[in-house]
């Protein structure tokens, strides 16, 4: 709590003699007269002076303390009205200025000119490198005699830089990238050295005008702006009458130097900028006398500031960032028109936002580096600039109009809603700029835009999503509210700032309580500060006057030369061990990089991590909504794959990174998993929309319809014989009440958590390193099924996740106990439910188990294996790597009787998961109608043929293109090849892994080996069409075993930030090469135009209507239609579509061949098809996956050509049949007289 | 120093010996339940999905919590034993119902969620009271865990910095979806449709279209000689027209949609009452 000021006051009354010691300075500034004990041979008690007693210096210290409070307040005040001023004044001068110029000037001329002033303060302003603000910071800790060579050194680096940079940013511009606009401003090499010379002038003002707030010269700043205003003023109107083309004899001079009526404004401007600066020189020129050097320059006075200014830079930058961003927003998402209002009203508001930056900036250049000074000034001027700017709006919120009137009367009609919205912007930016101060005076800039940068990402997507949502109005909107979010995070640090200092002072005071009785007690007996301080350290007084560092009781004390402040016997009276405050103020020193990088490696990134994947996900959105309205055009392919890259990329490098702590890890490896799954809802967020998606809504809809199990889904008859997935969908829909489309949102979300979580623990259980199960979580997302097809509405998302559970399970069940086997036998049991080949699988997996434990499980370790182990070469244990642990950490295990229980206890339970699971199985198979058998045969025949075709020479599936003739691009083949080479180097590391697990007698870990062997069916699979679909689906699978391998080798591994980056990168291009393998080109991974059997970009507004009109006609009618309108008709119109999967009718012709004959009249009636839709636009090309229709379909394997037109169009002339429905794309035939023979 | 909980001594330890219900398991095991008999209540009265989503959420919640909190196998655990669990019993569930006369209805799987709630909660009754799994997550959280599941102690900046990050990460993922939905909704525009309905009064002819289109005419054209029935038809976005139109009984009718001034039609529904002979194929 604060002392009440009467404690004070109460001091000074009985210290009055001692008190009135504090003498005004010559300068005006009060100066207390102090003196320190000394504990030299010379210095007694008696010698001591009375004003020397430690109650009068700590009374004294406080008197400076408030006494500076009031002074740099005065200060930040003074230098905040300079700035503040210097805008007001510059901008009426500049709009003279500008007026002049279009009253004197043609209007290109005047164009050109607002070109080149616009560029120079560009370029001058990246030309700065941030040095102003360096002064600002360093000016003050820098000593006399050099601070002048350094700002000449400063300016002079600024000058360079600006020079340069005009010097070759148009030059690339023009002769590089055709940039024939600036031809007028740097076309010749006249106008290219002028423009470089303004813009390195530029450079030097902006630097020289921070560098002279922080050496007290606060209106110097104003002064200079303003002579340089009135002198371009003057120049233009001078050069006006001499230098134009239009004046005679010395304009045609200023012609023939190249010179354009455009260029002479600028030189105008310029000139303003050179004869400003002599004002600086002679209002500075005190400073003279104690310059030690005579060097012009001195660049070794730079060294080391590097690294800070670009530090400070960064975040000037930053900070400037998003209003240079909005308007150009604006101009892409809203319109041209639209910005010149927004412009106008930004302009106004910039006078807003002026004053809140100008009080941080005066409160930064007045501190002086002193970070208390900072927080006692913000006590007053945090609340007095919120005043301010709530005053400013409550002024502009009636006035908009008015204001914006000066710009026109469409400005003031247009723009004054978002005046009103934008000058809100002021509230927020007093607490950002506040905090950006205290962070520069602390030393923590990097730390400071770390965060700015974070916060300007989001502001730019709030932005984007208001203005795709509520045009400018809605920009306005997002950019604000993610503005109060900041200013409300932000007030944490500089609330705990404060309360810090507060209650820093608070211990002051009773510090000097303390002191006052000490003294009192003993006011005939002075003592040495060396005792006082220990006698209020035993009264359990804590303050910087007795524990801090020297800097915070120098600081307490006043103006102390620090020099001196170390002879102090204080310095005695500090504990012998440095305290946590000296500790604290070495690592926030700002030359402490090192220090502060671990700090925040060390630090639980999930938080920051987390939004940037959230903003990847939106990124991935803004990709999908542009790839709808404007196609999948190569900027929104860029966007997806970077909304992909920010998911993944920082969560592989944090997961692999050695020090990071586990619960980090774990959160993370979730977050990935779960973000991926979320980014499926932004390409369709309205209804199902992939082919297996629609498999299974259809499933879906049959149960809602007959609240009952096992109906016939036509489209694909075994899946309504494993209604795992539909049932705990129906579940959710049930008991929550959300639709469909939503509960089948939250399931597979849950069955992603399930999926990662299932993977770290049972990796976690195999190797005894939760690192290793992180690792593999993320790394089997690499997986090329992963982001489409296992995260779709389909029974296998649901059944691997189980699967891996049902394995997990049974590692961590308690072995002896009689439920042991009970959760591993429900996973298993769900899993039959669910998906007939997982379970097939996971049966056959515990069968390999299980043998594999008999052959090796029941002997001990190999003995050799450790002895080996350390005979090794390094490049063998670089590929193996220590030992796989046992599966538990019991040390216990090791015990041979324990190993044996354990072995026969572990094969009595894979007897019984193999048998159980087998019946179970078959039990399935069994249930009347559930065609599985013949269903897994045909793929497994097809697979076989396919393999064997391929074998016998038959020519392969061409590489990197579909049926249509369409492929990924190049870029995406390099990814692709690049993806297959990094998992086929995996399989070394495979190889070494089932070594290991077969030396440690490990039979789970040889298990997860051998199906990570299983990955080269992956890519081989897609040598050809009949192959493509095996291949894919093993990639699920094979893939755990290989995620488990390489996070087996990687976790027993030292991985710093370099190795992690490279690891990323690597696992980066493994999972977008595997997701243009197993989704095929980003082009078409992106919504976008109807393509003729493609799956999610076949369905659009066309066929999804015609699906809307079916729904009217009697359900269950037997219909028939191409691929995507036979999915949509039975999803979504409540009809039967008729295939040869589930009818063996092969009803094909009827679309496809374009004669009609008899034999469609016997299709037709031996179907008793109701309705035929014809999708006429799949005759303007051919298919992209494969078929129209179904595989085997007429002249499905010899069609080089697209459907003939006629074909589509023949039942519009068959007698006996009505074409009931046209869209424009879609028909509808009504077949029934046709089919009853009527 | 925080407590280790993540080894089956250490959540053993954090049970009561006495395994006697004491007033506190009842009161945890009572309101749990009651949470579970209205969220059942909800779904099964069919309220709105804003009410019975959340109240089946956390009712499945502070179930699964109640059930799992003496599992003593960590966190990352009981979040997947319950997860997995709430599906597996669904899938359970389904089955069952599915050879009950009524099947999968809302009812009875409100009813049927609600009993297997309850009874999780009752075979909780012979056990002690123990520390719930969001204090042992707390707890690690703040107290930070050597173990492989934990890590270094969180501070309060970390705290905050990680729960601003959630928030705001939240906003970003609603601002997506919320982009998303209404840029899949503008890119669906439906196109004009014109089709025809048969009903015992006759032919009732609609025309709609997801944006405005017009004017139209409708032609009814027998045996090549056009008829106007419907002239100036103006399709006003997302409002379908309805035209009674009657077909004759015989002959083959073409039913054009022309834009007025215009002789091509933009969609054309047909009406053969013809038959099919044997010449009629080819």
């Amino acid at each position: 709590m604060r002392r009440p000021p009467s404690a004070l006051h109460r001091r000074e009354h009985r210290y009055p003699a001692r008190a009135a010691e504090a003498v005004n300075e010559p300068n005006g500034n009060r100066m207390l007269m102090y003196e320190t004990p000394r504990t030299g041979d010379d210095a007694t008690p008696g010698d001591q002076p009375a004003a020397s007693s430690p109650a009068v210096q700590a009374l004294a210290a406080r008197e400076v303390k408030d006494e500076r409070v009031r002074r740099g307040l005065r200060r930040v005040a003074g230098i905040s009205a300079s700035l503040v001023g210097s805008q007001a004044l510059t901008s009426v001068l500049g709009l003279l200025f500008w007026t002049l110029a279009a009253r004197t000037f043609k209007t290109s001329a005047v164009g050109v000119a607002g070109a080149a002033v616009s560029m120079m303060m560009l370029l001058g302003s990246l030309g700065s490198l941030g040095l102003g603000t360096l002064l600002i910071a360093k000016l003050p800790t820098t000593d006399l005699g050099q601070r002048r060579v350094l700002v000449r050194t400063c300016l002079l680096a600024a000058g360079s830089a600006g020079f340069l940079l005009a010097l070759i940013v148009p030059s690339i511009a023009i002769h590089a990238f055709g940039a024939d606009n600036f031809r007028p401003i740097a076309g010749s090499l006249p106008t290219l050295i002028g423009l470089a010379i303004g813009t390195g002038l530029m450079s030097v003002v902006l630097v020289l005008d921070q560098a002279v707030l922080t050496i007290g010269f606060g209106a110097l700043q104003l002064e200079r702006n303003i002579t340089a205003s009135t002198v371009k003023i003057v120049a233009l109107f001078v050069l006006s009458q001499f230098l134009t083309p239009e004046a005679g004899a010395v304009g045609a001079g200023s012609s023939r130097a190249g010179l354009s009526s455009g260029m002479v404004i600028f030189l105008a401007w310029t000139i303003g900028n050179l004869l400003s600066l002599p004002i600086v020189a002679l209002r500075t020129r005190g400073g003279r006398i104690h310059q030690d050097s005579r060097r012009l320059v001195q660049p070794s006075l730079m060294r080391g500031l590097g690294r800070s200014a670009i530090s400070h830079h960064a975040l000037n930058t930053t900070l400037q960032a998003a209003l240079q961003i909005l308007p150009i927003l604006v101009t892409l998402m809203v319109s041209s028109q639209e910005n010149a209002f927004f412009n106008s009203a930004l302009m106004v508001c910039g006078f807003v936002f002026a004053l809140p930056y100008s009080i941080s900036i005066g409160l930064f250049a007045s501190a002086g580096g002193k970070e208390s000074d900072v927080l006692a000034r913000m006590r007053l001027t945090i609340p007095f600039s919120l005043v301010v700017s709530i005053a400013a709006y409550l002024f502009l919120f009636p006035m908009a109009g008015t204001v914006l009137g000066i710009f026109g009367s469409s400005y003031a009609a247009e723009g004054v809603d978002v005046l009103r919205i934008l000058a809100l912007a002021g509230i927020p930016f007093v607490i950002k700029d506040h905090f950006v101060a205290l962070r520069r005076v602390q030393g923590r800039t990097t730390a400071a835009v770390a965060v700015l940068s974070g916060f300007l990402v989001v502001e730019v997507v709030a932005a984007v999503l208001g203005a795709s949502l509520g045009g400018t109005i809605g920009l306005c909107v997002g950019w604000l509210i993610v503005l109060f979010i900041e200013a409300a995070i932000l007030a944490v640090p500089l609330w705990q700032g404060w309360r810090a200092a507060t209650m820093a002072s608070d211990s002051d005071h009773q510090t000097l309580d303390v002191l006052e009785d000490l003294a009192g007690q003993r006011a005939d007996q002075p003592l040495s500060l060396t005792e006082l301080t220990a006698s209020a350290s035993s009264a359990g007084v804590a303050s910087p006057l007795l524990t801090g560092s020297i800097t915070e009781v120098t600081d307490l004390l006043g103006d102390l030369d620090r020099t001196d402040a170390v002879k102090q016997p204080i310095v005695a009276g500090r504990p012998p061990t440095p305290g946590p405050s000296a500790t604290e103020s070495t690592v926030r020193s700002p030359s402490r990089w090192p220090g502060r990088l671990t700090r925040i490696g060390q630090a639980n990134l999930f938080g920051p991590l987390i939004l940037v994947m959230s903003i990847g996900v939106a990124v991935m959105a803004v990709a999908a909504d542009g790839s709808r309205s404007a196609g999948s055009t190569g900027r929104y392919q860029a966007l997806w794959v970077l909304g992909q890259v920010l998911i993944f990329l920082p969560a592989v490098i944090r997961i692999v990174l050695s020090r990071t702590g586990n619960g980090e890890r774990t959160a993370l490896a979730l977050g990935v998993g779960v973000m991926f799954q979320l980014s499926r809802r932004m390409l369709y967020p309205l209804h199902f929309s992939y082919f297996d998606e629609l498999l299974h809504a259809t499933t879906l809809g049959q149960i809602e319809q007959s609240n009952h199990l096992f109906a016939l889904n036509t489209l694909l008859p075994v899946s309504g014989y494993y209604p795992g997935l539909e049932v705990a969908t129906d579940a959710v829909t049930s008991v929550t009440g959300l639709s469909a489309l939503n509960a089948a949102t939250v399931l597979l979300v849950i069955a992603r958590v399930i999926s990662m979580l299932a993977i770290i623990g049972l990796i976690r259980a195999v190797s005894g390193s939760t690192r290793a199960g992180a690792i593999a979580a993320v790394l089997y997302l690499c997986n090329s099924q992963f982001l489409f097809f296992n995260s779709q509405y389909s029974y296998q998302s649901l059944a691997l996740p189980l699967a891996v559970f049902t394995a997990y399970a049974f590692l961590v069940r308690s072995r002896g106990s009689r439920t042991a086997l009970v959760l591993p036998l429900a996973g298993l049991a769900g899993v039959t439910v669910v998906h007939h080949l997982t379970a097939m699988l996971l049966v056959a997996a515990c069968a390999t188990w299980l043998a594999i434990e008999a052959l090796i499980g029941g002997r001990p370790p190999s003995p050799a294996t450790n002895s080996r182990h350390r005979r090794r070469g390094r490049l063998s244990q670089l590929l193996a790597g220590p030992a796989a642990p046992r599966i538990t950490g019991d040390p216990a295990a090791d015990a041979p009787r324990t190993r044996q229980t354990r072995h026969r206890q572990d094969i009595v339970g894979l007897v019984v998961m193999t048998v159980t699971g087998a019946a179970m199985s078959v039990l399935a198979a069994l249930n009347p109608g559930n065609p599985v058998g013949g269903y897994l045969r045909a793929i497994f025949v097809n697979f076989g043929n396919g393999a064997s075709g391929l074998a016998d020479g038959d020519s392969a599936k061409p590489l990197f293109s579909d049926s249509a003739g369409s492929g990924p691009a190049l870029w995406e083949q390099v990814l692709l090849i690049g993806s297959v080479l990094i998992a086929m180097a995996a399989l070394i590391i495979a190889l070494a892994y089932a070594w290991s697990s077969l030396r440690s007698r490990q039979a789970f870990g040889l298990v997860l080996a051998l199906l990570a062997l299983v990955y080269p069916i992956v890519p081989a699979g897609h040598l050809t069409l009949a192959t493509a679909e095996v291949g894919d689906r093993a990639a699920g699978f094979a893939f755990l075993g290989l995620a488990a391998a390489v996070a087996w080798w990687l976790s027993h591994r030292r991985i710093d930030w370099r190795g992690a980056t490279a690891v990323g990168v690597i696992a980066t291009v493994a999972f977008l090469g595997g997701v243009v393998l197993g989704a095929g080109p980003t082009a078409r991974q992106l919504p976008g135009p109807y393509l003729i059997s493609a799956d999610a970009r076949s369905i659009d507004a066309d066929n999804l209507a015609a699906a809307q009109f079916l729904a009217t006609l009697p359900a269950d009618s037997p219909v028939y239609a191409d691929r995507i309108g036979g999915l949509l008709a039975a999803a979504d119109g409540r009809q039967v579509t008729v295939r040869h999967l589930s009818s063996g009718i092969d009803a094909s012709p009827l679309l496809l061949n374009a004669n009609f004959t008899a034999g469609d009249v016997d299709l037709i009636r031996k179907a008793g098809l109701a309705y035929l839709i014809v999708d006429t636009r799949i005759s303007a090309g051919l298919p992209h996956l494969d078929v129209y229709i179904e595989t085997g379909e007429y002249e499905g394997r010899t069609r080089t050509a697209p459907v003939s037109p006629l074909a589509l169009e023949k039942f519009a002339n068959v007698p006996g049949v009505d074409r009931i429905y046209d869209n424009g794309s879609v028909v509808i035939y009504d077949l029934r007289r046709l089919s009853d023979g009527s | 120093m925080a407590p280790d909980l993540t080894t089956d001594t250490a959540t053993r330890d954090g049970v009561a010996p006495d395994l006697h219900p004491t007033g506190s398991v009842l009161l945890a095991i009572g309101w749990r339940a009651a949470l579970v008999i209205a969220a059942a209540a909800a779904a099964a009265l069919g309220a709105p999905a804003w009410l019975t989503a959340p109240l089946t959420c956390l009712a499945a919640i502070v179930v699964a919590e109640w059930a799992l909190r003496t599992r003593g196998r960590g966190l990352l655990d009981a979040a997947l034993v319950g997860l997995a669990g709430i599906v597996l019993t669904a899938i359970g569930l389904g089955l069952i119902l599915n050879v009950l006369p009524p099947g999968l209805t809302r009812p009875m799987w409100s009813l049927a969620a609600g009993l297997v709630g309850v009874n999780v909660l009752l075979a909780g009754l012979g056990r002690g009271a123990s520390m719930s799994l969001f204090h042992q997550a707390w707890a690690r959280l703040r107290g930070g865990s050597d173990d492989e599941s934990g890590g270094p102690p969180t501070d309060r900046r970390s705290l905050f910095t990680g729960l601003a990050c959630g928030v705001l990460a939240v906003v970003v993922i609603a601002g997506a979806f919320v982009i998303s939905t209404r840029s899949a909704a503008d890119a669906r525009v439906d196109p004009l449709e014109i089709s025809a309905l048969t009903s015992s009064s006759g032919v009732q002819v609609r025309i709609s279209s997801g944006t405005a289109q017009g004017p139209f005419d409708l032609i009814l054209e027998v045996d090549a000689v056009p008829t106007t029935v419907a002239t100036g038809v103006q399709v006003e976005q997302g409002i379908p027209i309805s035209i009674p139109v009657t077909i004759p009984a015989a002959g083959r009718v073409l039913l054009e949609l022309v834009p007025t001034g215009s002789t091509d039609p933009v969609r054309e529904l047909i009406f053969d009452a013809g038959v099919l002979t044997a010449g009629t194929t080819g």
